[in-house]
């Protein structure tokens, strides 16, 4: 198989509006035309969500969403499980209808669209394949559905299958096939008739921890060569960050933030997502502008921070958000601006990493983390942590934790 | 607005025409017959013309100590044979359940074969074998055990209870089996841990959470043999409500006490069902959610295995008496004061064949199944897909109608139409054929619907979703992905409503008048009237029971464990 150039990691709406021609252009390896061009005039969004809202009885699963997805993104919605993820997935689909608001495809109201006309693949979370059809059969299945001749059916089957790595199961019946075959057949289903969106709901949730990785990276190649737009449903924080251009974090039905993977991480904007995404050491605290800066008083001394939000008012609750890996941990004592010093009370081996909890006074519990070389402070010791201002971002309550 | 609610509720205008036609249809066949009784019991014809209403009629019915007879008669029966079937049925169903044996398997099918006889021509074998001069008598006396002939039949309550009771354990079995399969065996092994066992465990747990499933086969029991009129109108017991029922038919214009009987049934059955309601909430324990239950299955010993198999053989056994019976009448040249034939002969098969009454009856049978079949299919896929797949209102309505012919005796359902539609197009004097087909289609269409019901459950929803997604509309998504998957339900469904309706026997008897119609169970009951018909009753019998035993296999192969469902109600 041809290797086309792969696109950026980080490649986040603006930069591939700007690669967009160039994106259009791959050669795909098994579809017959380009997808990226098939989606939309470049500048349109590939799927738009306006205001979506979907209530069973009084509860609102999906409270309100509004968000684009660029074309070939691969745009991934985490959230805890029951945050009505897999609602909006299926409210794209169009196996549910919303309540209000619209859903657009390149630019198209599809709102009132049956399923059937939306052109939108879906691998779904048990995988769905016919049981009572052959591999082969189950991944023709859309070919045959949207007209496509006999011939290049075969062919376009045959393709995908060799582009799952299934190339010689197309005989078998799913049920003689393993879990990560099956999904491998459901991801070829999903896509061998060059859906303009591909939807992915929850589809490594059924694998062995080695084969989701192994199919992460699958996943990632397939949308990558393909230039693929897919919108992916998982509660898996570690699948959304290794795979994802950019990430909607959801929460009771509403986004709570949207970015590239980075950003979520580097500069989460309220405490759930701090802790959701990654770990972190929350630790309250009064806010005091000094210039420029932001000092917050917090139970344990005052925390320099240059990474805060402008609006945020003198003498205002906040809560501090330091990431474990962001403090060091030297030896007792120093001094100086974020510096704490504390009692080691307890350590966590990890192997590749050291954990370190070390209570620094005020009742304030901080979480470090060492490379796990050997050699540090044991339990007990007296240590300090210091970090940097830029890595103390202030997070405003929200009323959301 | 309108149209907002419409899409809310999933109703497009196909679905709204069908559901049309299926409450026209449940008006016409359903409710119209069984008001038109009702009126008929309380408005008595006045002779200065039109009708009055009146319950003196009805009331006469308990005062009147031969209707009262009748009335005890008919109840006392109905309770011998649910006990009966009782004692029988949850013995085995636990032993069954709970232990492993040699010849399980084997066994386990061998308790279901008495579904395949309908009793009333169990009767008619019986009838030769336990007769005064019958072959058990004669081997008694034979063997010096007794001098003087015994009347086994008797009055024939008890002869025409344990006929029944011997055609009914299985589906009481089927019922019990099902449930207790159904127990997380997670309950029975947290009261063990907590101390209990033995018959205290059986009394305190197993036994209420198997009753919604006793309870469903209890009351089907209690009220086929409530209203069953084949077996004891073949042993001449007429002390029953439905035989005098079906007596009254000739005089019906003159004689409102009919309807009344009718109308007093209806009462009994509904209060049954309303009772099992009250009793049972909504208990529906269904606890094995869990993906996968094993059975806490246990090996039985040799003891065991002994005392099990003996148990189990004998019930088979005496089961089989109806069944043995018939075939040697089928066969037998000569059988008169011997224990067996002395002459053997397939001439009565021959005859079914050759005499213009069954070969008439045989073709009329054919057609009128074949018919109501495909009613039952289409019927019973669209309704089964409605009540699953869609928001429409009224679902649970719909459920409940097409349940109810599960729990409207076919000798009211037969009698209903023969009286409402008298004089009409559809009058069963002149040609019984439509109200034939009707009545089969509606008596078996719980069947269908359960069975595609089951089917549907099966398949998730995202295997049509999946095809919707792949750009299949709705109708190609049945086509091509749900009915393929749901097949073998289908098939087992309509294997069971097409012999079910060869052999049924209230509608049969109560609605062919004329002999060009007679279908099978009529061709069965008339050629017994005649001087030696029983040879050739016997016959057409043996072949209605191998086609019913054929059909029971093809559909158990295809329903595997779920054909129990098929038997419950509610």
């Amino acid at each position: 198989m041809q290797n086309p150039p792969a696109c950026q990691d980080d490649f986040s709406c603006d930069e591939f509006l700007a690669n967009g021609a160039a994106c259009a252009a791959r050669a795909s390896p098994f579809l017959l035309r380009p997808l990226c061009a098939s989606a939309s005039i470049i500048g349109m969004p590939a799927l738009t969500l306006e205001n979506l809202t979907k209530r069973f009885g009084g509860f609102a699963a999906v409270d309100g969403v509004s968000l684009a997805v660029a074309p070939g993104e691969l745009f991934f919605i985490l959230g805890p499980s029951g945050c009505g993820k897999t609602t909006l997935l299926r409210l794209v689909a169009g196996f549910a209808e919303p309540d209000s608001g619209r859903i657009l495809f390149g630019g198209r109201d599809i709102t009132a669209t049956p399923p059937e006309g939306r052109n939108a693949g879906m691998v779904f979370q048990n995988y769905a394949l016919w049981p009572h059809m052959t591999v082969a059969e189950n991944v023709s299945f859309g070919l045959e559905m949207h007209r496509i001749p006999r011939r290049e059916r075969r062919e376009r089957v045959e393709k995908a299958l060799a582009a799952v790595q299934m190339a010689d199961s197309g005989d078998h019946l799913p049920n003689q096939l393993s879990g990560g075959q099956q999904q491998r057949i459901a991801l070829a289903r999903a896509l061998v008739f060059e859906p303009g969106l591909v939807l992915l709901d929850e589809p490594l949730s059924n694998l062995d921890a080695r084969l989701r990785v192994e199919m992460r990276q699958q996943i990632k190649l397939l949308h990558d060569q393909l230039g693929l737009t897919m919108l992916y449903v998982t509660h898996d924080q570690a699948e959304a960050l290794s795979m994802a251009d950019r990430i909607a974090v959801m929460r009771a039905g509403r986004l709570s933030q949207v970015g590239t993977p980075r950003e979520l991480y580097d500069r989460p904007a309220n405490a759930f997502i701090a802790d959701f995404i990654g770990e972190a050491n929350l630790i309250p605290g009064r806010a005091r502008l000094r210039d420029g800066r932001m000092l917050v008083e917090t139970a344990a001394g005052d925390l320099a921070s240059t990474a805060f939000d402008p609006r945020t008012g003198e003498g205002e609750a906040v809560r501090c958000c330091i990431r474990p890996e962001n403090l060091r941990v030297g030896p007792s004592p120093a001094a100086g601006e974020n510096a704490f010093c504390g009692a080691l009370v307890a350590t966590e081996y990890l192997g590749s990493v050291e954990q370190y909890f070390v209570s620094i006074g005020g009742g304030v519990r901080l979480k470090a983390v060492r490379l796990g070389r050997g050699g540090g402070p044991g339990r007990g010791d007296q240590v300090t942590l210091v970090c940097a201002p830029d890595d103390v971002v202030v997070l405003r309550d929200d009323g959301e934790s | 607005m309108v149209a907002k609610t419409l899409r809310r509720y999933d109703l497009t205008p196909q679905r709204l025409l069908f559901l049309g036609l299926l409450a026209a249809f449940a008006l016409a066949f359903l409710f119209y017959p069984l008001g038109f009784t009702l009126t008929k019991a309380f408005w008595v014809p006045d002779p200065a013309g039109g009708a009055r209403f009146t319950v003196a009629v009805f009331l006469l019915m308990f005062t009147d100590p031969a209707n009262w007879e009748l009335i005890l008669n008919s109840i006392n029966l109905a309770l011998a044979v649910t006990l009966l079937t009782t004692l029988l049925a949850v013995p085995m169903a636990w032993v069954t359940n709970r232990y492993a044996f040699p010849l399980k398997g084997l066994m386990t099918g061998l308790l279901l074969v008495p579904l395949v006889l309908p009793p009333f021509v169990g009767a008619v074998g019986m009838k030769q074998m336990f007769a005064r001069f019958g072959s058990f008598n004669l081997l008694l006396v034979d063997a010096g055990v007794v001098s003087q002939p015994v009347d086994w039949l008797g009055g024939g309550f008890w002869a025409t209870a344990i006929l029944e009771v011997l055609h009914l354990y299985p589906i009481l079995y089927m019922s019990v089996a099902a449930a207790l399969a159904n127990i997380d065996p997670n309950m029975e092994e947290a009261a063990r841990n907590l101390g209990a066992s033995g018959f205290c465990l059986f009394r305190r747990i197993t036994w209420p959470l198997m009753l919604p499933g006793y309870y469903a086969g209890a009351v089907i029991v209690f009220i086929w043999s409530l209203t069953d009129l084949g077996t004891p109108l073949i042993l001449d017991y007429r002390n029953l409500i439905p035989v005098r029922i079906f007596n009254m038919l000739t005089d019906i214009n003159q004689n409102p006490m009919g309807y009344c009987l009718v109308v007093f049934m209806i009462l009994l059955t509904a209060g049954i069902f309303f009772l099992s309601k009250i009793v049972l909430g909504d208990r529906g324990y269904t606890s094995a959610t869990r993906g996968h239950v094993t059975p806490p299955v246990r090996p039985a010993g040799w003891v065991g295995s002994a005392l099990i198999l003996g148990g189990l053989g004998l019930v088979t056994l005496i089961a089989l008496v109806p069944h043995i019976s018939v075939i040697l009448t089928s066969l037998s040249r000569r059988w008169f004061m011997t224990v067996l034939p002395t002459l053997y002969t397939g001439a009565h098969y021959e005859a079914v064949f050759r005499q213009e009454l069954t070969w008439l009856a045989i073709n009329n049978s054919l057609f009128l199944s074949a018919l109501s079949t495909v009613v039952d299919i289409c019927l019973g896929i669209a309704i089964a897909w409605l009540l699953l797949r869609t928001r429409i209102p009224g679902r649970s309505v719909i459920d409940t109608l097409t349940m109810l012919p599960l729990a409207i005796p076919g000798i009211i359902m037969a009698f209903g139409y023969l009286t409402a539609f008298a004089n009409t197009p559809l009058d069963a004097a002149a040609n019984p054929l439509p109200l034939l087909v009707i009545g089969y289609a509606v008596r078996r269409l719980p069947y269908m619907v359960r069975a595609a019901y089951a089917g549907f459950q099966q398949t998730g929803v995202a295997l049509e979703e999946a095809a919707r997604n792949c750009g299949a509309g709705p109708l190609t998504t049945l086509r091509r992905i749900t009915i393929p998957l749901v097949m073998a339900n289908l098939i087992a469904g309509a294997i069971l409503c097409f012999s079910f309706a060869m052999l049924e026997v209230s509608d049969s008897l109560v609605l062919a008048v004329r002999e060009q119609y007679y279908p099978v169970t009529k061709a069965i009951y008339a050629l017994f009237g005649r001087p030696d018909g029983a040879f050739v009753a016997s016959a057409m019998g043996v072949l209605g029971m191998l086609l019913l035993a054929a059909s029971l296999v093809v559909a158990g192969r295809f329903l595997g464990k779920r054909m129990g469902e098929l038997f419950r109600i509610g």
